[in-house]
């Protein structure tokens, strides 16, 4: 249903995800700019750079988990949601997954297809660095949801508005993640910090893998630990807020 | 009496988009877009006096809401003019809209953040509304519609009831002339509907403000006294008063007999609409069976304990009309006898609105 | 029409000093998280052109002074409420019924309802204050002429983000649910393409200054006003002109877009993000 719904009136859903072609390009353009062909810069390679931002546009959404229940908590619809028969995780989890595949279908899928003719190479370092992408990918998932989770928490216990937060959260995955910027070519020692945060598990973490520019294991294996340490925190925080969940927006 | 709003020859149909259910059909419709008209207004002749109740009512689709919004200078008819207070609403749309008041029941002007009390301070600042007019105003709407409870709460505190209530008194500040009511007490429980009511009947009634309201509770629009135009796909197929409406449409009762029985006694010329235990209700037309005929052949029939008759609702007789006009006929509507006339649709049924101060 | 325009203004700045004020966790949440956002859209290229010394012939002062710039003018854009950023929801969500019973002008209630002047002036301070200090460091001639032609293209760059936001929320006048979010979209693409555009190709440096003019939004100008090798002496003028074709386009957009809108109206309706 969510899906399908943007299509209800023609092709205008399809444009307004085409837009995010034009960053695409920008970004290339830029990474060709300041790396050199032939220098490695920080362990990356101009090459391994470009297929980096090339993958992390094309798995954006994933690398960067936004449920719908954001929107939800701020219209007081999230309180009907109470009554279906199934956890509240796993209704937006569906609907998000739902919102995810038209982009996905015309705007990543095309992506990998042309990055050829973009001079990207969209192909993994390495077989066994493609086989652990998607499980890497997965927990970044589910760190990504566990963080959306505590924001909606956070939202209701001190009564936000859901886009002061989700500003907040936009400038940090931005700078902290590594979807932006490859943490490494960060100035000032920084990438090496924001490594150990969750938003770097979120994102950096499977780009990383993906592109041959990370050790798997450890990487993996952080992922996890966030993975296991937020579900648990959110978990708890959900259960003492439950009822001022319900409650917001009326 | 000055007539304030008039609709002549109105027209008005929208573009809808047919959409597949299935993926191939979705598919097919992105290549080959399909369109449907919906004609939401079919030649609408309508005139209201100053001071008027108009209840604009007719089932789903009929164009009701259609009308309002042509009203309130959202929508520019296809063919036809509208005119309100003199004005065009969609051309002198900002000089005409500071001297109506418009509530949608589903829709809420309050600030969702804010209390109530601030959008009424910020509704006085855009309608640019006097400060005597404003406090007149102001403190009539708090006390018809007792606002007083929840002034200081945030608009997304509060209840339907609650929010509908402080919506109609926000349309109030600035003294309008006219209130445009669309489906104004959806959704309310019967303590609040009825005080909602109450609010507009006193409007209408101290401060000859004119009203148009439109609702699918006819025993609503019934409460409110208020002419009737009833509207039948996009055109009106009734025009008058509730009165001439039932007188029209048959003298419909209900009958309920307490007996000493739990069998209901069949009764020639009323149909038996079920018992609870020994109360027994019938429906009938009191001018094909009169009553005292009816209540002979009942005590012939069993030992009468208590004998009630009231009205039918309104409702079951617009429903009774409105299945009428879709092909079907009810049960109840075979009990009519020959010689009753079917209302018809299209304008030929109206008439001229009745003046103010002629009973109903 | 101007002290009536300035009432108005005040109405809606009224109801943003109540809201920021309503709990001192909001207050503070909001002018951190606001602050938090717009500093760390420029944190990023800022700290790719300290990585790198440079962006192109951009000396990292200067992407300081171009990301300021654009911090400016997306805090005043911020400022003037939701209708640029969110037309086509408005419009494919029905909602703007709500304006036109508004007895006033359009294009005011448009410009003044949603007036949140107390949410963004951190960051139009911190823009002002980095544009100071990095034309300072880079030893600009600051002049009155220069201050003019400052003011004259941050106004010009207002415009053209807001022309070219209204101009792709009327697509939504033609089709409400699936240009819904176009408005969204469009500001994600202006706004998320705060770099030094010199290394582009030519083409795309074209678009970029006319399609899809984020380039108006800080990079030209500022190139213009840093006097940044690659430009010419007619830049300082392109964003002002820019302002008023796309202006004007997005007017005419706009008034066919309420024609056709006053003969279709709106089947639907949510109130999700209305006075919200």
């Amino acid at each position: 249903m969510a899906a399908f719904g943007p299509l209800s009136d023609g092709l205008w859903a399809a444009f307004s995800v085409a837009v995010r072609f034009v960053r695409v390009l920008i970004l290339l353009a830029i990474w060709r700019t300041l790396i050199p062909p032939d220098v490695v810069v920080s362990g990356y390679r101009l090459g391994a750079v470009l297929t980096y931002s090339l993958v992390a546009e094309v798995f954006s959404a994933q690398l960067n988990v936004r449920t719908p229940i954001g929107a939800a908590l701020w219209n007081g619809t999230i309180a009907t949601r109470f009554t279906w028969p199934m956890p509240l995780a796993t209704q937006y989890a569906a609907e998000m997954v739902g919102d995810w595949a038209l982009p996905m279908v015309l705007v990543s899928a095309p992506l990998l297809l042309l990055a050829p003719l973009l001079g990207v190479d969209p192909l993994p370092a390495s077989a066994a660095n493609l086989a652990l992408f998607p499980v890497s990918l997965g927990l970044a998932m589910a760190i990504g949801i566990a963080i959306d989770m505590a924001s909606t928490v956070l939202i209701a216990r001190i009564d936000l508005g859901p886009w002061v937060l989700n500003a907040a959260r936009a400038v940090v995955h931005a700078i902290c993640s590594g979807a932006w910027v490859p943490l490494a070519l960060l100035p000032f020692h920084l990438g090496s910090l924001f490594a150990w945060l969750p938003f770097a598990s979120a994102a950096s973490a499977p780009l990383r893998i993906y592109t041959g520019t990370g050790d798997p294991l450890p990487l993996l294996a952080l992922q996890l630990a966030w993975v296991i340490a937020l579900t648990v925190a959110v978990r708890v925080a959900w259960n003492v807020s439950r009822e001022k969940v319900a409650l917001y927006g009326g | 009496m000055a007539t304030v709003v008039e609709l002549c020859g109105v027209h008005k149909s929208f573009r809808r988009r047919a959409r597949s259910a299935t993926f191939a059909g979705l598919l097919r419709d992105l290549a080959r877009p399909r369109w449907e008209i919906v004609t939401a207004l079919n030649g609408i002749d309508l005139a209201v006096e100053a001071g008027e109740m108009v209840a604009y009512a007719g089932p789903n689709g009929a164009g009701k809401s259609t009308t309002i919004k042509l009203l309130a200078g959202l929508l520019a008819p296809d063919v036809g003019t509208v005119r309100s207070l003199g004005a065009d609403p969609v051309r002198d749309r900002v000089r005409y809209v500071g001297k109506i008041g418009v509530v949608f029941g589903q829709r809420t002007e309050l600030w969702w953040d804010h209390p109530v009390a601030a959008t009424f301070a910020w509704r006085k600042t855009v309608w640019n509304i006097p400060d005597d007019v404003y406090r007149r105003s102001l403190a009539f709407a708090r006390e018809l519609l007792g606002l007083d409870p929840f002034w200081s709460a945030a608009a997304r505190e509060l209840s339907l009831g609650q929010r509908m209530r402080a919506d109609l008194a926000l349309a109030l500040v600035g003294e309008p002339q006219i209130l445009f009511l669309d489906e104004p007490t959806i959704g309310l429980d019967v303590l609040v509907k009825q005080e909602v009511l109450e609010a507009i009947r006193t409007l209408n009634r101290e401060r000859a403000v004119t009203v148009m309201i439109t609702s699918h509770d006819m025993a609503d629009l019934e409460q409110l006294r208020a002419r009737i135009v009833l509207l039948k796909e996009g055109a009106i197929a009734f025009d008058g008063s509730f009165e001439d409406l039932r007188r029209r449409m048959g003298d419909r009762r209900r009958l309920v007999l307490e007996t000493d029985s739990e069998v209901a006694p069949a009764l020639p010329g009323a149909t038996h609409l079920g018992s609870e235990g020994m109360r027994h209700e019938y429906a009938f037309d009191a001018i094909a069976t009169p009553i005292p005929e009816l209540l002979a052949a009942a005590a012939v029939r069993a030992h009468l304990v208590d004998v009630e008759t009231h009205r039918a609702p309104i409702e079951d007789m617009i429903a009774d009309l409105y299945r009428g006009w879709r092909g079907a006929s009810s049960g109840y509507l075979a009990t009519r006898q020959r010689g009753r006339e079917h209302l018809p649709s299209g304008s030929a049924m109206y008439s001229r609105p009745r003046a103010r101060g002629q009973p109903p | 029409m101007a002290a009536e325009t300035l009432r108005l203004f005040g109405a809606g700045a009224r109801l943003n000093v109540a809201r920021i004020l309503r709990t001192r966790e909001q207050a503070i949440a909001h002018t951190l998280t606001d602050f938090i956002w717009h500093s760390g859209a420029m944190l990023a290229p800022i700290l790719v052109a300290v990585r790198f010394g440079h962006i192109g012939p951009w000396p990292a002062n200067a992407v300081v002074f171009m990301l300021a710039y654009g911090a400016a003018v997306s805090s005043v854009m911020d400022a003037l409420g939701d209708s640029p950023w969110h037309m086509s929801q408005r419009v494919g969500r029905g909602q703007l019924d709500h304006l036109l019973v508004q007895p006033q002008p359009l294009w005011r209630i448009l410009l003044t309802e949603g007036f949140t002047p107390f949410d963004f002036w951190p960051v139009l301070t911190l823009g002002l204050v980095l544009m100071a200090w990095s034309s300072a460091r880079l030893h600009v001639q600051v002049s009155p002429g220069w201050l003019g032609l400052l003011g004259v293209n941050l106004l010009a760059s207002i415009v053209v983000e807001t022309a070219f936001l209204y101009a792709w929320g009327c697509v939504a006048f033609w089709a409400p649910r699936g240009a819904e979010e176009i408005s969204s979209a469009a500001s994600g693409l202006v706004g998320d393409l705060s770099f030094p555009l010199d290394s582009m190709p030519r083409a795309l440096q074209v678009v970029l200054v006319s399609a899809v003019p984020s380039g108006l939004l800080s990079w030209l100008p500022s190139r213009a006003l840093l006097q940044i090798p690659g430009g010419c002496a007619m830049d300082a003028w392109l964003t002002p002109l820019a302002a008023m074709v796309l202006g004007a386009f997005a007017v005419a957009l706009f008034r066919l877009g309420l024609g056709h809108y006053r003969h279709t109206g709106s089947r639907r309706y949510t109130d999700n993000g209305h006075r919200r």
